[in-house]
């Protein structure tokens, strides 16, 4: 298991002729097997700042270590997973599954039991032979979890990885990463913008302003786990989840949601 | 590895929302019956694909067929000329006939003259797609090239192939080079345009999930971009395929002494029109069969649509 360290990150995107600062001096560390939420407007460079760490862009200054080493790019010690679970359409799920080790060239007699296990253990016993398409929304994020997790990553980074689905099917699967979660302790990076889920899952909440996006706040959650969903009704969960929301809603660019609207976005 | 194990099995689906419980929504959740597959059975793409083949479409589609040759049968009653119109029975009276035997005026079969056309083809559509795909290809990963490729593609495309034919011939005679260098020509903006269309279309995350997942740039190329392009690309070959039979036809009536197309030709020089509807049907027979090797080959790239 390893923290990851992100050091004074900066980034600028040149956009329609004119460079736009999008990270300014961001920094924050993730202690190994912790789990931390980045929440903030949208626009305002989490998903900027989340792919930074996995390697698939570049600071312009500053510098993101993983397990002390920096990151120069991609790598299976961070498992990736998109708001879409981009599974492969063409590869049936216990393929999906072993796409990594495939790729990697870590195939060994033993792999594809374990993938059938941890299909299993994801609750897909019986849906191995299925294609993507013939699964439900939440069916496929487990299956990408499950391929996800297939490499071994020391650390997991989610890009609002539920926003896309319904609410009961979000609540299973938050439930469904708390319980991996607390069986793994993986480092885990989550990228959200619903206060709820962040607070529900993490150990620490970051929040983010935005133009340029900059770290205003790290918010502890001390509810006691392992957690369930049903912590979500105590008070120390609903004071939580309002320190949370009145930090995003005062952080700098908060205040145009209700102002100016849409007109402040950089789009 | 041992440890990793020992950590999973301890994990239970306990707790996690059984999404095949009826409480899960609906829609989307449950997978199509039709397509369903056996979860105990092994996958093959072969098998799977055969059994995507939709019987009840092509029962549709035959029904379409009769109507058509029903239709034809009584016009050719009413009008009882068969030089005109001759009936469907007298038309496959001629076509098995000559199908094996030369006809009197040529020395050819129906059968060789099919397999001419269907060689030429063939050829220039080999070539056609070759040089397509690997310009499509090339297009997509070097911008400038797409910069400079795009604009003659975008000239050249409203351009019909028959256009050329007076050209080809004077450059390359009335070989069979002019052919299949004309139906290659009619093949490769088809395809440059389509491969580079399948290639653009493959989500990034496609290539980010890959390489998180341990694949090196090379291989999430090779595994996964390229893969993920191919029923795009095959469906570019199917409209090129199209292309290339509109290209064979003229260019044999045009600078040939044989193919289908010089049949049906020479068969409305001598007023043979059950030979005229013959070369038709032989040509639709072709076209569908090939068409549907790719429409196959597409289902196995493709599986679940
Ligand atoms: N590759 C890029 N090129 C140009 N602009 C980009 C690029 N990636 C992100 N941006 C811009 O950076 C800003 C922050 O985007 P993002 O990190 O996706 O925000 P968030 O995930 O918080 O909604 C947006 O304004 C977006 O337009
Ligand atoms: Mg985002």
């Amino acid at each position: 298991m390893a923290g990851v360290h992100v050091r004074n990150v900066s980034k600028s995107f040149a956009h329609g002729g004119s460079i736009v600062e999008i990270l300014r001096n961001v920094s924050i560390s993730v202690g190994e097997g912790e789990f931390v939420s980045l929440v903030g407007r949208s626009g305002c460079g989490k998903t900027t700042l989340l792919r930074i760490i996995g390697g698939f862009v570049h600071a312009d200054a500053g510098s993101v270590l993983v397990d002390e080493a920096p990151v120069r790019g991609p790598g299976s010690d961070r498992g990736m997973l998109f708001q879409q679970p981009m599974l492969f359409p063409w590869l049936t799920v216990l393929d999906n599954t072993l796409f990594g080790p495939r790729a990697e060239g870590s195939f060994t007699p033993g792999t594809r039991a374990r993938a059938l296990e941890l299909l299993g253990i994801v609750g897909l016993a019986g849906f191995e032979f299925h294609y993507p398409k013939q699964l439900s929304g939440g069916m496929m994020h487990r299956a990408a979890f499950a391929r996800a997790m297939m490499v071994d990553p020391e650390i997991l980074l989610m890009d609002e990885p539920f926003g896309a689905l319904d609410a009961l099917t979000r609540t299973g699967m938050q439930q469904f990463l708390l319980d991996l979660w607390e069986r793994r302790r993986f480092t885990v990076v989550l990228v959200t913008h619903d206060v709820e889920e962040a607070v529900l899952l993490s150990d620490r909440v970051a929040v983010m302003a935005s133009q340029p996006g900059e770290l205003v706040e790290t918010i502890p959650i001390p509810l006691p786990r392992p957690r369930t969903y049903e912590v979500s009704e105590s008070t120390d969960f609903v004071d939580l989840k309002r320190r949370v929301r009145q930090a995003v809603e005062h952080a700098r660019g908060g205040a145009a949601i209700v102002g100016a609207g849409r007109a402040a976005a950089p789009y | 590895m041992e440890t990793q194990q020992k950590k999973f099995a301890m994990t239970g689906p306990e707790g996690t929302l059984d999404e095949r419980s009826p409480a899960a929504p609906s829609g989307a959740s449950s997978p199509p019956s039709r397509h369903a597959v056996r979860p105990d059975t092994r996958h093959s793409a072969l098998r799977d694909g055969l059994l995507a083949l939709d019987w009840s479409r092509i029962g549709m589609g035959l029904i379409g067929v009769l109507c058509i040759i029903v239709g034809w049968w009584l016009a050719a009653l009413v009008i009882s000329d068969n030089v005109i119109l001759p009936s469907p029975v007298a038309t496959a009276r001629t076509l098995l006939h000559y199908l094996t035997r030369p006809y009197p005026a040529r020395g050819e079969t129906l059968l060789g003259d099919t397999a001419m056309s269907l060689a030429r083809i063939l050829a220039g559509f080999a070539w056609g797609a070759l040089v397509g795909v690997i310009l499509g290809a090339l297009m997509s990963a070097l911008r400038p090239l797409r910069l400079i490729v795009d604009p003659l593609i975008e000239l050249g495309r409203p351009l019909p192939p028959l256009a050329f034919i007076p050209l080809l011939i004077v450059w390359f005679g009335i070989g069979e080079l002019p052919k299949i260098v004309l139906i290659g020509l009619g093949v490769i903006p088809i395809m440059v345009v389509s491969v580079v269309a399948a290639l653009d279309a493959v989500p990034e995350e496609y290539i980010e999930a890959a390489r998180s997942l341990g694949a090196s740039p090379r291989y999430a190329l090779l595994h996964v971009r390229v893969r993920a392009a191919l029923p795009g690309v095959i469906t570019g070959l199917r409209l090129a395929m199209g292309i290339s039979w509109t290209s064979i036809v003229a260019v044999e009536m045009i600078a040939a002494t044989s193919g289908l197309g010089y049949v049906i030709l020479e068969a409305s020089n001598y007023l043979v029109t059950t030979l005229i509807f013959s070369g038709i049907v032989l040509i639709a027979a072709v076209a569908l069969i090939l068409d549907g090797l790719l429409r196959l080959v597409r289902r196995l790239a493709a599986p679940m649509g």
